[in-house]
């Protein structure tokens, strides 16, 4: 799967889970897709690098991203209050959202949709699954969507 | 209680024999004293009688002395007229006299004396007046002269005297009898008065208390009918809270069933994925023993996930129960069919169908009820016989007591010719996770059944089986027509 023409965009994932952020960061490298991929562990940071502010302000450490995959339970700020701030942002509305979460509750993917996620995906059971995911998301969000150019950057 | 009534009952009897005695003894009184008026008026009356019998008497006999006298004196006949009169008229009158009862002591025998000495001196007077006419005039003189006449008359005065003397005493003792009556009739009446005025003062004063003791018991009553009903009203309090306890306790245990599956997936996920991870890039290192282990490892792990998420389907039927609503039961089999039509191709099995009721239910629960018992019919087959499942509905009619009348049922029977069970296993078939077959005979976790017997009892009805081990087994719903009868419906 050859990405000449394309420069990778950025991914950013938050998520609290360790084993879960290790086994996304495996699938992608198994799924060749060539995107930097930058981790949060939950909503405040989420927002923290998103706004460039503490840990995060040195812009080496935190590009714009070009996609979030948000987990929903997380502890501090969970996935739904970082979702409506980041939406309410004018500056941060643009970039698109993937709830990827391990809830199949139906109330959660209404809920995740009305905030504005571009998509909502319950976690594989199966790394082969998880691999089958990144590629999907690679390949889609990465050669096939068009994102308008950020403000940032 | 009782004990009170009786008291009252002795009460009223007692007063109504009080009440008895005193009106039998005032009218014994009163009769008493009109006897006694009575008697002693006739007494009087005798007495009076008697006293002017004895002087007419006494008079008559002075009346023929002086005529007596005169004609001796004078000679002259008509001087005779009188005494005549007096003689003729004495015998009546000395008849009289020996009529009227004396009610003295020795009255009789006074009066019995004075009519013997009347009755001498009739005769002297007689033998007199019979000498002067035969004109014997000395001797009748003569008579006359020896004071015969004289004397018997004195006698006879004294007598008279006397039993007039005693009969009035006798008239004045009856004089003095009669007013002491009438005192005691004055005093007969006083307590006459006084009685009926106690006996009306009494019979108030018991009805007073009679109303009292009524208007007592009937506050009395109220008092407990109160404390019956504050007793009602706290029973239903404590069962009201303990049904709410009850409820918020099955639904905490419901939601701790559901979190706790839910939440019991995710751990899991990473054996499967790790091990997943494992398998691919070390296969070679593990050898064939360690891929052997990981495959076991897996293959827990993957049969762990369908418990769980079949705790949680089970969990599910009541706490991700949706409303009822009207369900075309024939267009649920029909979709349960659908989904097993590979499988009843495959097994060449035969499905004889009725025409099946609407019902008041979940149609999802519905959907899953028939998947479950349907998919078991196929899946349970005997070796190298075509599966025949037949379907057969029918609607009945059964005295509830809990409603107290007929309450309607839904009644479906599902049989397959598969290779049931020993009945010994009827109550375990619906707990869930039992099963009675070896993981690789069949596949499953045993969860189906219990499954169903949910959500027939969420519906209000009940699920039973029957069965013969190689025969087939059969499974009746028996779903009320009127599921609100049997359910709270808004609960779920």
């Amino acid at each position: 799967m050859p990405l000449n023409k394309v420069k990778p965009i950025t991914i950013l994932m938050a998520d609290d889970d360790e084993d879960d952020r290790l086994l996304t960061q495996d699938a992608l490298a198994e799924s060749r897709v060539l995107n930097e991929l930058f981790f949060v562990e939950d909503g405040v940071e989420l927002l923290e690098y998103l706004e460039r502010k503490g840990k995060f302000s040195e812009k080496e450490n935190s590009p714009r991203p070009g996609l979030i995959l948000l987990d929903l339970n997380m502890p501090r700020m969970d996935g739904r209050e970082a979702l409506q701030a980041i939406k309410a942002n004018p500056n941060l509305k643009g970039i698109p959202v993937v709830i990827l979460t391990t809830s199949k509750q139906e109330e959660d993917m209404v809920k995740g949709y009305d905030l504005g996620a571009a998509s909502y995906i319950t976690k594989p059971v199966t790394f082969e699954g998880l691999v089958e995911l990144m590629q999907t998301l690679g390949k889609y969000w990465v050669e096939f969507v068009e994102l308008p150019p950020s403000q940032n950057d | 209680m009782q004990k009170q009534k009786g008291k009252i009952a002795v009460n009223w009897a007692g007063f109504i024999a009080v009440v008895l005695c005193i009106v039998v003894a005032n009218a014994f009184l009163a009769l008493n004293s009109i006897r006694s008026l009575t008697e002693t008026q006739s007494s009087l009356d005798n007495t009076n009688s008697l006293n002017t019998a004895i002087e007419r008497l006494h008079l008559s006999v002075v009346q023929a002395e002086s005529g007596q006298r005169g004609y001796l004196l004078s000679d002259r006949e008509d001087y005779l007229l009188p005494y005549n009169d007096a003689i003729a008229s004495m015998q009546a009158q000395i008849m009289l006299v020996k009529s009227l009862h004396s009610e003295i002591e020795g009255q009789a025998d006074r009066i019995a004396r004075l009519i013997h000495l009347v009755n001498d001196k009739v005769a002297v007077m007689t033998k007199t007046t019979d000498l002067a006419l035969a004109n014997k005039d000395v001797k009748a003189r003569r008579l006359l002269l020896t004071d015969q006449g004289r004397d018997l008359y004195k006698d006879i005065r004294t007598a008279v005297d006397e039993i007039q003397m005693r009969e009035l005493n006798f008239k004045i003792e009856q004089f003095a009898k009669l007013s002491q009556i009438k005192n005691e009739a004055k005093i007969t009446f006083a307590i006459t008065a006084v009685t009926s005025t106690l006996l009306i003062i009494g019979m108030f004063v018991l009805t007073r208390i009679n109303l009292r003791n009524q208007a007592k018991y009937r506050a009395e009553l109220e008092n407990q009918n109160e404390n019956l009903a504050a007793k009602v009203a706290e029973r239903t309090q404590e069962l009201t809270i303990y049904s709410d306890e009850l409820s918020r306790s099955n639904r905490e245990l419901e939601d701790f069933a559901f979190v706790a599956s839910h939440d019991l997936q995710e751990p899991l996920r990473k054996i499967q994925a790790f091990s997943d991870r494992l398998e691919k890039m070390f296969k070679d290192e593990l050898g064939e023993k360690g891929i052997d282990y990981i495959s076991r490892m897996k293959n827990a792990a993957q049969r762990m996930s369908n418990l769980i998420n079949d705790l949680l389907e089970f969990s599910r039927v009541t706490t991700r129960g949706k409303d009822f609503t009207d369900t075309d039961l024939n267009e649920v089999v029909a979709e349960v069919l659908d989904d097993l039509e590979i499988a009843i191709k495959e097994s060449e099995t035969t499905v004889n169908l009725d025409t099946l009721p609407h019902i008041q239910a979940d149609p999802s629960q519905m959907l899953q009820l028939f998947l479950n018992i349907l998919s078991n019919a196929v899946k349970f087959r005997r070796e190298n016989v075509a599966p025949v499942i037949d379907i057969i509905y029918q609607r009945t009619s059964e005295f509830s007591e809990a409603h107290n009348s007929d309450v309607e049922w839904e009644v479906i029977t599902i049989s397959d010719n598969g290779i049931g069970f020993s009945e010994e296993y009827l109550e375990k078939i619906f707990v869930p996770f039992q099963r009675l077959h070896g993981r690789s005979q069949y596949k499953g976790t045993g969860i189906g059944l219990s499954v169903c017997r949910r959500i027939v009892e969420r519906h209000g009805g009940e699920i039973t089986a029957s069965s013969r081990v190689g025969e087939g087994a059969s499974f009746t719903l028996k779903l009320p027509v009127e599921a609100s009868l049997f359910t709270l419906q808004g609960e779920a």
